[in-house]
Order: C-alpha cells, then sequence, then structure tokens
C-alpha cells in the first residue's frame, strides 16, 4: 500500500523536566523503577494543554485536554489538504474506512474535569474528524499501548489489498500521562534493570497526534508490513537484504545507533504508539529518497514488528 | 460461514447452557456494583447500579480466553495449528485489561506511604494492568500467530464490526479463518458513561418495553470462529450457517436524528436483503440490537416498523433477560441466531415489562420454543459511536 498523506502536529508547549512530588508516593516509586529500566537520569514533557500561569509540575500532570481535541482535528485537516483536490475528492466519494489510534485505551479518565461528550472524543472515536472526511464505512478504535499504529496498519494493508476498502485513514494521538509513561517503561519481572545515569541523557515523552492516508494508489511512499517475529525469531525483521536503513521505534533493546540504523526515540522523543510513524518524518526531513527504511518496534521478552517503507 | 463459538457469560459458562437457560425461561442474577448507596453517591451517581457480573475472572482471563478458543476450535473441528496460517486473522474486541478509577480515585494526586500500603488497589494504577499489547503478544506467542492481534472497539458493535470485516476479507478471497475474541469487562468508569448516555435510568429492563429506560449491564467472554467456504470444502464440511453483512456509519452531525437514523438503518438492511436475495417473508426471525434503552431501541422500532409494513417480522429481543453483554452482544446473539437456525426453532424470551404499541405485534415475548422452516435471520447492531450493522445468516444445508 501506499502512504498518500501524512500529518503530524506535535505542542507548542515547551519541553518541561518532570519528577513527582513526594505527596505521590506511587507515582515517584513508578518514576524511580522507570529510571533504573532505562539508565537515564530524569524525565522531560512536551504536552499539549499546559497552562503557562499555573504550577508547572501540576499542570504538567492535568493539562487541558481541548488544545489535544483540537489538535487532532488540525492534523487531519492538514492530511486532507496535502491531497490533491482531484484524490481529496475521490477519498470523500469512496469506500473509505477510518482508524483511530491511542496508546492508553481510555486516557479520557486521566483527564482534569473532563466532560462525557470529550471523554468519548478522546476514549471512542473523534466524530469532528469522522464528519471532516464524509466516512460512511467502517470505523473503530485500536486500542494498545506501543502497537496501535502498527496494528491499524496491518488492517489497513489487508483490507486495501482485499479491495474491501479504497481508503484507510489511521488518526490517533499518544498523550504522555506521566505515570503511565514511568510504568510502560517499568522493567519485567526477572529482567535485570540499569543503573542511575548509566546512559547520558534523560528520556525524552513528546505528545504527538497524527493523521495517515493510505491506499493503494501509487504515491512518493510504499508500505509494506511484516509478520510479527516472536522472541527467538527475530532474525527475519533485523536482517531484511534489501533495507539499507533500520529504524528502531523504542520498546526494547536498541543497538546504538550506526550508519545503517537509527534510533527515532533517540532523535525525536519517545511518542508512544506514534513513534514508528517518525520515520516517514525522518525520511521527510531529511529529504531522502531512493532508498528503504525497516521501522523496528520490539517488545520486552525479544519478539519484534516491522513494516518497510520504499522512498 | 460460523464453523464454531464459546463463550462464558454470567447468565451461562457455555453456549449449551445458554440455549438451555433461555428455553427454561431463566433470568440473569444482577447484584449491585456498589458495596452501598453511599460509596455510589460519593462516586458521584444518583444511586447503586445492578450489574450482572462475571466471578473470580480477573486473575484467570488468559486461561478463560483459552480455553473458549479451544472449545470454539473443537466445536469446528479444527486445532490450534490452523490459526497459525497467513490466511488466518484473529482480532481481539471489547474493552480488555483495564484499571478500574475506584482503584485510585482519590489518590491518584496524593498518596503516602501509608496509603500505597494499605490501600493496595493504587498500585493496580500500572500499565502492566491494563496492557492490551501484552494480552495480544500472549495469544500471539501462544497460538504462534503470523501477526499480532488489534484489539478493535467500536462501543456496543466492537464484536460485530470485526465479525463484519471478518466476513468482507473472507468473501474477497484474502483469508480462510477468522477468530473473533470479546473480552468485555466491567469497569465504574464505564458505569459512569452508560449513565451519562442515560442508559441506566430504569431497574426495569425490556427491550421495547414501554418504562424501559435502561440496560442490564453484563460482563462476558465470547469466541467466533468464521472460515471460508473453500476451506469447510476442502475439509468435507457440508452445510452451517452463513453470514453475509452490511456496515454503515452515521453522520456525525445527525447523530441525535432518530427519524433519519431509522430510514438509514431500514436502508441499509433492504439493500442487505436485496444483495443477498432473501425476501423478508423467508425471515424466520430479526434479532435487534435492543437492548433496552430508549434511544436506540426507538431508532430500530422505526426500522423495523417500516421493514414489516403491514406484515408480522418476529423479533427476538433477549437482553432483558441474560443481560447487555457491553461491547460483545453481537457476538451473544449470533450465537442464538446460530441455534435457531440450525435446529430450526425460535426460543422465546420472558418479558419484563409491557411491549410498546408500535412493538407488540412484532416482539415475541412468553416462554416456549416456537418451531419454524426458514432459512434466513437478520440480525442488526446499533453503536453510540455511529455504526449501524444488519447481518443474513443463511442455513446452507437446506441450499444443498
Amino acid at each position: 500500500m501506499y502512504l498518500a498523506s501524512c500529518a503530524f502536529v506535535e505542542p507548542e508547549e515547551p519541553l518541561i523536566l518532570y519528577y513527582p512530588s513526594w505527596l505521590n508516593v506511587w507515582e515517584s516509586h513508578s518514576y524511580n523503577n522507570a529510571l533504573k529500566s532505562t539508565g537515564k537520569t530524569g524525565w522531560g514533557f512536551k504536552r499539549f494543554g499546559i497552562l503557562q500561569q499555573s504550577y508547572i509540575r501540576e499542570t504538567l500532570r492535568k493539562p487541558d485536554y481541548i488544545p489535544y481535541i483540537e489538535a487532532m482535528d488540525k492534523t487531519a485537516d492538514a492530511a486532507l489538504h496535502e491531497l490533491s483536490t482531484k484524490e481529496r475528492m475521490r477519498l470523500l466519494k469512496s469506500r473509505t474506512a477510518f482508524i483511530y489510534i491511542d496508546s492508553w485505551g481510555e486516557s479520557g479518565v486521566f483527564e482534569n474535569n473532563i466532560s462525557a461528550l470529550h471523554a468519548s472524543v478522546i476514549n471512542t472515536l473523534p466524530k469532528s474528524v469522522i464528519k471532516k472526511f464524509s466516512i460512511t464505512d467502517v470505523t473503530c478504535k485500536v486500542r494498545g499501548e506501543k502497537y496501535a499504529l502498527m496494528q491499524a496498519m496491518r488492517l489497513a494493508q489487508d483490507y486495501l489489498d482485499w479491495n474491501v476498502f479504497d481508503f484507510v485513514i489511521i488518526c490517533g494521538g499518544y498523550r504522555a500521562v506521566p505515570l503511565l509513561t514511568f510504568s510502560a517503561e517499568n522493567t519485567p519481572p526477572g529482567r535485570k534493570g540499569k543503573t542511575f545515569g548509566e546512559i547520558p541523557g534523560i528520556n525524552i515523552a513528546i505528545e504527538r497526534v497524527g493523521c495517515f492516508i493510505f491506499s493503494q494508489r501509487e504515491s512518493r511512499l510504499k508500505i509494506q508490513c511484516g509478520a510479527y517475529a516472536a522472541a527467538g525469531s527475530a532474525e527475519e525483521a533485523l536482517h531484511a537484504p534489501d533495507s539499507s536503513l533500520i529504524a528502531y521505534a523504542g520498546g526494547g533493546n536498541v543497538p546504538e545507533p550506526s550508519g545503517k540504523t537509527i534510533d527515532l526515540v533517540r532523535i525525536y522523543g519517545s511518542s508512544g504508539c506514534l513513534t514508528p510513524a517518525l520515520s516517514w518524518h525522518y525520511i521527510t526531513h531529511r529529504a531522502l529518497s531512493g532508498g528503504c527504511i525497516r521501522t523496528v518496534l520490539a517488545d520486552n521478552p525479544g519478539g519484534y514488528s516491522y513494516f518497510d517503507t520504499w522512498y | 460461514m460460523i464453523s464454531g463459538y464459546s463463550l462464558c457469560l454470567p447468565f451461562a459458562d457455555n453456549s449449551a447452557q445458554l440455549i438451555a437457560n433461555l428455553k427454561n425461561g431463566e433470568r440473569v442474577t444482577a447484584s449491585p456494583w456498589f458495596t452501598s448507596e453511599d460509596e455510589a453517591v460519593k462516586c458521584g451517581f444518583t444511586g447503586n447500579k445492578r450489574i450482572a457480573r462475571l466471578e473470580n475472572t480477573d486473575d484467570g482471563t488468559l486461561d478463560l480466553l483459552s480455553r473458549l478458543i479451544e472449545n470454539a476450535l473443537l466445536q469446528a473441528m479444527l486445532d490450534e495449528h490452523c490459526l497459525t496460517g497467513e490466511n488466518v486473522r484473529v482480532y481481539l474486541t471489547g474493552i480488555g485489561p483495564r484499571v478500574d478509577v475506584k482503584d485510585y480515585k482519590s489518590l491518584y494526586d496524593h498518596n503516602d506511604v501509608e496509603d500505597v500500603a494499605l490501600a493496595s488497589s493504587l498500585t493496580h494504577l500500572c500499565v502492566a494492568k491494563m496492557s492490551q499489547d501484552a494480552l495480544s503478544r500472549y495469544l500471539a506467542r501462544k497460538y504462534h500467530l503470523k501477526h499480532l492481534p488489534p484489539n478493535m472497539n467500536s462501543t456496543s458493535n466492537s464484536a460485530l464490526v470485526a465479525v463484519h470485516l471478518s466476513t468482507q476479507a473472507i468473501e474477497q478471497g484474502g483469508i480462510d479463518l477468522a477468530l473473533i475474541i470479546n473480552i468485555s469487562k466491567i469497569k465504574t468508569q464505564d458505569i459512569w458513561f452508560l449513565a451519562t448516555q442515560s442508559m441506566l435510568d430504569t431497574e426495569v429492563v425490556q427491550p421495547f418495553g414501554v418504562n424501559s429506560k435502561g440496560v442490564l449491564f453484563a460482563e462476558g467472554y465470547s469466541v467466533m470462529l468464521l472460515e471460508s467456504h473453500r476451506h469447510r470444502q476442502a475439509r468435507n464440511q457440508r452445510g452451517g450457517i452463513g453470514l453475509r453483512s452490511a456496515y454503515m456509519q452515521i453522520n456525525a452531525s445527525r447523530s441525535n436524528d432518530i427519524a433519519w437514523q431509522s430510514t438509514r438503518m431500514l436502508k441499509l438492511i433492504t439493500t442487505l436483503l436485496q444483495d443477498t436475495g432473501v425476501k423478508k417473508e423467508a425471515l424466520c426471525a430479526v434479532i435487534p440490537h435492543g437492548n433496552g434503552s430508549a434511544v436506540s431501541d426507538g431508532i430500530e422500532a422505526n426500522a423495523i416498523a417500516l421493514l414489516a409494513g403491514d406484515q408480522t417480522l418476529p423479533v427476538l429481543a433477549y437482553k432483558g433477560q441474560l443481560g447487555y453483554t457491553a461491547t460483545g452482544s453481537g457476538l451473544v446473539d449470533l450465537v442464538i441466531g446460530h441455534h435457531a437456525l440450525a435446529q430450526r426453532e425460535l426460543i422465546v424470551p420472558v418479558a419484563n415489562d409491557r411491549i410498546s404499541a408500535q412493538m407488540a405485534r412484532h416482539v415475541l415475548v412468553g416462554k416456549g420454543v416456537i418451531k419454524h422452516d426458514k432459512k434466513h435471520l437478520l440480525k442488526m447492531g446499533v453503536g453510540v459511536d455511529g455504526s449501524v450493522i444488519a447481518m443474513i445468516l443463511t442455513d446452507t444445508s437446506k441450499e444443498q
């Protein structure tokens, strides 16, 4: 399948170094565990809706959710307008499916004073985006922490290949709720953690929203999703013969970047389920052409998911 | 084709028991969600809510899922090796593992060492306790799947959307087997959401009932295996219940317009009937979404009345009797629909309330079994996300 259009929006708010208050023991405990498992010395967050006039450590935990929802609208607009007028009209009149993704399933419960209407936008489906794309075919939300985008892409590729849909739109976001961000990095039981500061620098979590439109009509980026490689059979994922570059999207043991590998989290910060999509960002920013990137998402006990992008 | 299924509900531990309990006219047992009225009020509700719960499934979810998958495969006379191929997709649906807001309410912002030690529920608040990825990985590893099963959620239609997509994939020759798994575990935030949607307004729950303005929320796990005709033929399986489906997304700007939604639903059903060449007279029954909620029942009642015209369509609505399994009720209805066609009998649900005048001549209530000789059944699904689904089940054994 081809990536017909791709748009990201990230917060204009500054990056804030955050550590939990001693009045929140559970979050502090998760923070310390996460530092041990990542081997870094701190955590920086860039979130939508941080109110500059408020106490910064408090507002970072409870930012306003409206800017996040509005960013989803903006990114959908941007993706739609990146298409040519002819292609846009074709999309609006075709069999178009819509998949909504995020990282925590229902992050609405972690938002501050959220209304039922907005909770359903965040937890279920952003209806204004559905309206924007005039969707009359299948919509669903794919829930997952890190895999959501890759799972949604597999659905898109399958149903485009089988000629069930003409376009599949994947739209979603990553809400960097500190406690969840920390506990997502906790070392699984039985595995050895790292020592504090073993790896220089801090972890960076950046909220992003993205909208990606896939179709079978040829465009600049061609995508092919690979099969899941369970622990012990990861060779296939990591040694693709025609891949010129391997982009790691976090999740597990990422080797030191070299001429053939890049670490998306190190370059752009972590954006949960949207991190793998940053490889398209990388291609655009570096104006790469005539090659292939294999984007690999590792899971903790040693399995891999991947997709290839030819540019 | 529906090749196998398996379920575990508060109403019945398995599909055979489900049918037996329906025939006996039994009702699901509901219990209060909160320990007291005071607790419910403290949590922001007007009063305690009664829910049909599955007991003791938190720790054994993976074992229960495995058992249900194996039972469904057994019914289809397949073994788990059949799931390893590229021609198979497994879809998780529903609301999977999550943390209950009640576990950390009031402690999310401030907690000290004693709080963590004494309110151990607070320690549930971590990704490991709400991980959809972990469940997906577990299934991929256990059954050597080629692809990680995505966890799809489309509110009430979650399982039916996966069934719809799978039938499309099978019709297009993309796959031969689709395994749809539904997990519907209720948390306090779900009850809050239903309360905001006016779906828990009355204790009396009866689809299309005069006094019913609410649902009998129930938990449940279910699994359904769909198989292509060619795959069944290749292993000499004849007959069976076939499935065709159609989907429509209601325009978000018209989501409050009941009359418009009814006509859209009617259009979806008539298009599906035309595409499958089925006349409404050939339907043995209609199983609507019919969960007791005034809004969605109203949409369906209008659509059924318009579809029936002067005739009477037997409507079977079981959710007042066995509960409304959030996100997975569609699979439960398909299991009952499968029985209705395979055994050529309609099980009449017991009623909890008087049926509205508009639907009284269509809705079958009472207790007992009605034999029939028709080979099609219509199933409908409505979700608050605006999804509308229509499905035709067909007994193909009568075609041979």
